[in-house]
């Protein structure tokens, strides 16, 4: 049986009979849903550890590599499944007894997310990663306007606006690429990519810079973003900032390096624009987020800053800033997923939205107040924790390249984000009447932000389980080349 | 052939104007519609030849039209044709909770 195949059809599969088994089954229904979602775990696990003995291809209908539809997994691809195979098992127990209407529609597009997630990652043509990007962009707005009320009407609007001319910058790249190399394929493409003409070529690449750009929120794009998050169901905001924008960031990573490789974007100074953009929405995300009074606008433009973080790490080009970025990636989508889930069981079961509200929370929920404290902590990027490790580990290679100035807008951006997330905390332990009482959560609710706060303090403590495995995927993601003749021609 | 491609950079750049400079939130879908018309338009372009036919591997047919971004195009005509049905009816919606399709009276309600 192939891993690969399953994780996009299972998902898709489950998602099209759950309706079904709303409508017979209902009483199995929760354990259907929880099962399934393991199961994908164990797969992508599984998955995982092949990959990392060996890069796969898979051809769906054993056609020749050439002319089929390719799935292609390298150990980069192998991590970020794990991840979103983790974070859809942790978002379905939430929701379990976060969601309480339209059940069956959420569970569906919950699952197409992660198909569409699944096939995204692991495509390896460009034409099947505009659709699955597409598909991915369709559920997220759907998702963002399933609360039903006119902020989440606007919040989605605006969202689809961008986003779908977004798409449609990323279909006119793709356009231009198949018109200058006559394939979409992307082992094909890393050989041909060499025949484009210069001018073209950095036409093309802004052009995905742009489309994928609006998707994950670069700063001039960023606009949807901080009103999309707040609006969805806490658990939604969890997937969208933890692994949805995420994914877009790979899937232009994946383009930009099968277009051009290292040598050739230093020497065209793209790297610079990489590393100075990152900058930018790194000081932009973290000023805003230190203006806003409600929570989940606050975890939003925070989450904007992350991806600034990243862009640093990727746009220095060298194996240590790539494999901080990467680092950075799944830290962040560990990390901020904790942190909305957290602020969803706030903001539904004491009605506290703004930070103002907070006050005396720690006394009333000790346990989740102490996973958002934990993971409030971790993002500012305190030492024992796992955000402590990539930004170091960034801030390190951007030294290293030459750049001085993104290396101390790291440390500004710590800072900034001490000062605002302190506010937060210090709301949460401010004590105003004497007797607080013990609000009693639904565990489900509760073991998901555990288990995450405590995730990032394990890989805090022991990076090296995946340091080792990031230096492999940073491997394969530089030497673009290699790797996709190895696996094309056997 | 450079008639044809005018017309497509004319139709991506007026969509692009649509969706900046117009209030109504149907114009704004509009706007998005004509630039995915100018994004197929374009696919088509690419792939025509005079006189081409269907790639039927057979010796009779050998000037033959390239049959992928026809593929392509329809693809994009499907994605499209979804995501305009959510913008429509997220429009609805819009319409119904403000009573009125002008994007600066909806931000200006909301407060």
């Amino acid at each position: 049986m192939n891993e690969m195949i399953w994780l996009i059809i299972g998902p898709l599969l489950i998602a099209f009979s759950l309706l079904a088994i709303n409508l017979y089954l209902k009483k199995i229904y929760n354990w259907i849903i929880i099962s399934s979602s393991i199961l994908t775990f164990i797969l992508s696990c599984s998955l995982f550890r092949k990959v990392l003995i060996k890069p796969l291809a898979y051809s769906l209908g054993s056609w020749e590599m050439t002319k089929g539809i390719n799935l292609v997994a390298d150990p980069l691809a192998g991590i970020l499944i794990v991840t979103v195979a983790l974070l859809n098992l942790l978002i379905i127990i939430y929701s379990l007894a976060y969601i309480e209407k339209n059940i069956s529609k959420y569970y569906t597009l919950l699952f197409v997310l992660t198909a569409a997630l699944n096939g995204m990652i692991l495509t390896g043509d460009l034409f099947n990663l505009f659709v699955c990007v597409e598909i991915v962009s369709i559920v997220s707005y759907a998702l963002v306007a399933f609360r039903r009320n006119h902020k989440a009407y606007e919040a989605s609007f605006k969202y689809i606006i961008i986003g779908t001319v977004g798409g449609f910058f990323v279909l006119l790249a793709i356009i231009l690429t198949y018109h200058q190399t006559g394939t979409l394929n992307l082992a094909q493409l890393v050989v041909r990519s060499s025949d484009i003409s210069k001018v073209v070529k950095s036409g093309i690449i802004s052009l995905f810079l742009i489309g994928f750009g609006s998707k994950f929120a670069l700063v001039p794009l960023h606009t949807w973003l901080p009103d999309a998050h707040p609006a969805a169901p806490a658990s939604i905001s969890a997937l969208l900032s933890g692994i949805v924008i995420k994914g877009y960031l790979y899937a232009w990573l994946r383009t930009l390096l099968i277009l051009s490789n290292p040598s050739e974007i230093i020497a065209s100074n793209l790297n610079l624009i990489l590393i100075y953009s990152g900058v930018i929405t790194l000081l932009v995300g973290h000023f805003l987020a230190y203006q806003q009074q409600s929570l989940k606008r606050l975890l939003a433009y925070s989450s904007i800053s992350q991806i600034g973080y990243i862009m640093i790490g990727i746009g220095t080009l060298t194996k240590q800033g790539m494999s901080g970025g990467i680092f950075h990636i799944i830290n962040h989508a560990l990390v901020k997923s904790a942190l909305f889930l957290a602020a969803g069981i706030f903001s539904e079961k004491i009605k506290a939205k703004k930070i103002k509200s907070l006050v005396g929370i720690g006394y009333k929920t000790p346990l989740v107040a102490l996973g958002f404290t934990i993971a409030a902590i971790t993002l500012i990027g305190l030492p024992p924790f796992n955000i402590f490790i990539s930004k170091w580990l960034i801030a390190l290679a951007a030294i290293k390249a030459g750049f001085i100035i993104p290396a101390g807008a790291i440390l500004l951006g710590s800072i900034l984000a001490l000062s605002y997330y302190l506010k937060v905390i210090k709301a949460i332990y401010t004590k105003k009447k004497e007797n607080y009482k013990i609000i009693n959560i639904n565990w489900r609710l509760k073991i998901p932000v555990i288990t995450l706060t405590s995730l990032c303090l394990i890989i805090g403590l022991a990076p090296n389980i995946l340091l080792p495995k990031l230096g492999q995927a940073v491997r394969y993601l530089l030497k673009s080349k290699e790797y996709y003749q190895i696996l094309f021609t056997g | 052939m450079l008639a044809v491609q005018i017309v497509i950079a004319i139709l991506f750049i007026l969509g692009i104007y649509t969706i900046l400079n117009r209030k109504n939130v149907i114009k704004i879908i509009m706007g998005i519609n004509i630039m995915e018309a100018s994004l197929i338009l374009f696919l088509i372009q690419l792939s025509y030849k005079d006189g081409g036919t269907a790639p039927i591997l057979d010796k009779e047919y050998e000037l033959i039209v390239d049959p992928l971004p026809q593929a392509l195009a329809l693809t994009a005509i499907v994605i499209g044709a979804s995501t305009t049905a959510v913008m429509l009816f997220l429009a609805i919606k819009l319409y119904k909770e403000y009573g009125t399709l002008d994007i600066s009276e909806i931000r200006r309600l909301r407060g």
